[in-house]
């Protein structure tokens, strides 16, 4: 059975390209960057050709990427370490504006730093899942020091005029940063048309390695950093650099290219048409301003995780917007933020293409699609 | 907040559960381990949850079948079904039990449960095929 892999928010695989350029330094040039001979160098030249390589993507400066282990890292990084910074400067700032789609590693660091004294205003989206920039600069206050708003949302693929929201962080003086783990390199990012100082990236939704990403900082800002100890990346970020995999992920960042984004725009239109005439579907999400990748899909009155389960026994993989007590804690907080009931949460799919999707593939679900919809139809009528 | 069983009933119920899969995860129906077992396997579905047969197989008849489970009331009511279903039956049988079969002996379920009959299933028959292969 060929696999067809459609969980391309979950992760990518890796580019055969960005794994032929990591290779070698984990066998010959295996150096530490903070070495000063030969090997050493060796791997110091490749770390910065890596930092120049995604600042120039983002229009930054080359010092204003700090490596990470990846998205999650660098979404704590920015928070906790403008907290830290607010309060051990007492500067009287506790207070942080974000929405109530962020992924998780967003919410619940905020939900941590309240622990810690942080006051936190989750602004809610509408029907499409859109942010109204105006319900940000309502929310600030003279305590706020940190908007944050994920770029291109992980489960519809909603893409937030950051560039506004940047207007009004800039006129309030409050920092602006985003978590863009799902736009990177596929919506172009700015950091000063867009007004932003802190960005979140990483590598393995990009088809680079897992385990790297990056924090974009503006110069200037003051942030604690979370790791101390060698002083690495400007001493915000202590621990040995990962060569291999920041060589890798700058890779990723330079194979992708507009056509691979119009090709995957293409396929998500086609499926979206096509899943649209089946009886019951509807699409989550916007039309516009969508990820070229995403694809969120209600099922009505059926389970949504069952169509996962019959997709999985065909070899095609995705994933549900919900899931069981055992995974997680219960229907997708995004999807209920556009208003979904909970059934209707769980009645929905994800499915994530990536540069590698071929049409072929698409035909496939899209001939799968309507027969597993009556399969489970036939299932719940008995059940009701 | 305690909970009796009657109380349980009723949530249950309200949740659309019939009276059977509410006795089968209220009793944990065949819940358990089959002692030396000729087939088992462990199967995990795409909600995370994850179910385990075991099944003592005689002259290709399933003379019984243990289940065991980390999952919600729609798992573990559907795992009972499936032992219910297929003890005693042979092995053919047992391969062409379908979705349907298992919602009709179950008669209601919550809608956004029916992945767990599917879990069930997929876990019984990736069990045989198993038992099968290693033959």
């Amino acid at each position: 059975m060929r696999e067809i892999y459609l969980d391309n928010a979950a992760t990518t695989k890796v580019d055969e390209k960005v794994l032929k350029e990591m290779l070698p330094y984990y066998s010959g040039k295996y150096g530490n960057a903070s070495s000063t001979h030969s090997k050493g160098i060796e791997a110091k030249r490749a770390l910065q050709k890596s930092r120049s390589i995604i600042a120039r993507s983002i229009n930054a400066s080359p010092d204003e990427i700090i490596f990470t282990s990846g998205g999650t890292e660098s979404n704590n990084f920015a928070l906790k370490g403008l907290f830290f910074h607010h309060k051990e400067a007492n500067t009287g700032k506790n207070h942080i504006v974000t929405t109530k789609i962020e992924h998780d590693c967003v919410l619940n660091t905020c939900k941590w730093l309240e622990t810690q004294g942080a006051k936190v205003t989750y602004i809610g989206v509408d029907k499409k899942g859109f942010v109204n920039p105006e319900d940000i600069e309502k929310a600030l206050t003279e305590k706020t020091f940190l908007v944050s708003v994920i770029h291109g949302n992980n489960e519809i693929g909603t893409i937030q005029d950051l560039r506004a929201i940047g207007e009004i962080c800039r006129k309030g003086d409050v920092l602006l940063h985003t978590d863009a783990c799902q736009s990177f390199t596929k919506v172009p990012i700015d950091v000063k048309k867009q007004n932003l100082d802190l960005v979140t990236l990483n590598a393995h939704k990009i088809h680079g390695p897992k385990g790297v990403g990056a924090l974009y900082i503006r110069n200037g800002i003051k942030i604690i950093p979370l790791a101390h100890g060698g002083g690495h990346e400007r001493k915000l970020r202590s621990g040995t650099e990962n060569i291999p995999g920041i060589v890798g992920f700058a890779k990723a960042v330079e194979v992708m290219n507009n056509r691979d984004i119009r090709k995957m725009t293409e396929l998500r239109e086609k499926l979206i048409n096509g899943a649209l005439k089946i009886h019951g579907v509807k699409l989550n999400g916007s039309r516009e301003n969508r990820l070229c990748n995403n694809i969120n899909l209600l099922f009505e009155n059926l389970d949504g995780e069952a169509v996962g389960e019959y997709l999985e026994g065909l070899g095609i993989y995705t994933s549900t917007g919900s899931a069981c007590l055992s995974h997680s804690s219960g229907p997708s907080h995004v999807l209920k933020a556009i208003g979904l009931t909970d059934r209707e949460a769980e009645s929905s799919l994800r499915i994530s293409l990536s540069k590698y999707t071929t049409e072929k593939e698409i035909d496939r679900v899209l001939k799968v699609l309507p027969r597993i919809v009556g399969k489970i139809s036939k299932i719940t009528k008995i059940f009701k | 907040m305690d909970m009796n069983n009657q109380d349980v009933k009723q949530l249950l119920k309200d949740s659309g559960y019939s009276e059977i899969a509410i006795k089968y995860y209220l009793e944990k129906t065949n819940l358990g381990e089959v002692k030396n077992p000729d087939a088992e396997m462990t199967h995990m579905g795409l909600c995370g949850d994850v179910m385990h047969f075991s099944l003592r197989i005689k002259d290709n008849i399933i003379e019984d079948i243990k289940f065991q489970a980390t999952c919600c009331v729609g798992g573990l009511s559907a795992g009972s079904a499936v032992t219910m279903l297929v003890k005693g039956k042979i092995i053919d049988e047992a391969k062409e039990l379908t979705e349907e079969d298992i919602a009709r002996h179950l008669k209601g379920f919550p809608v956004q449960k029916v992945h767990c009959v599917c879990l069930a299933l997929k876990a019984l028959k990736k069990t045989i095929e198993g038992y099968e292969r290693k033959k």
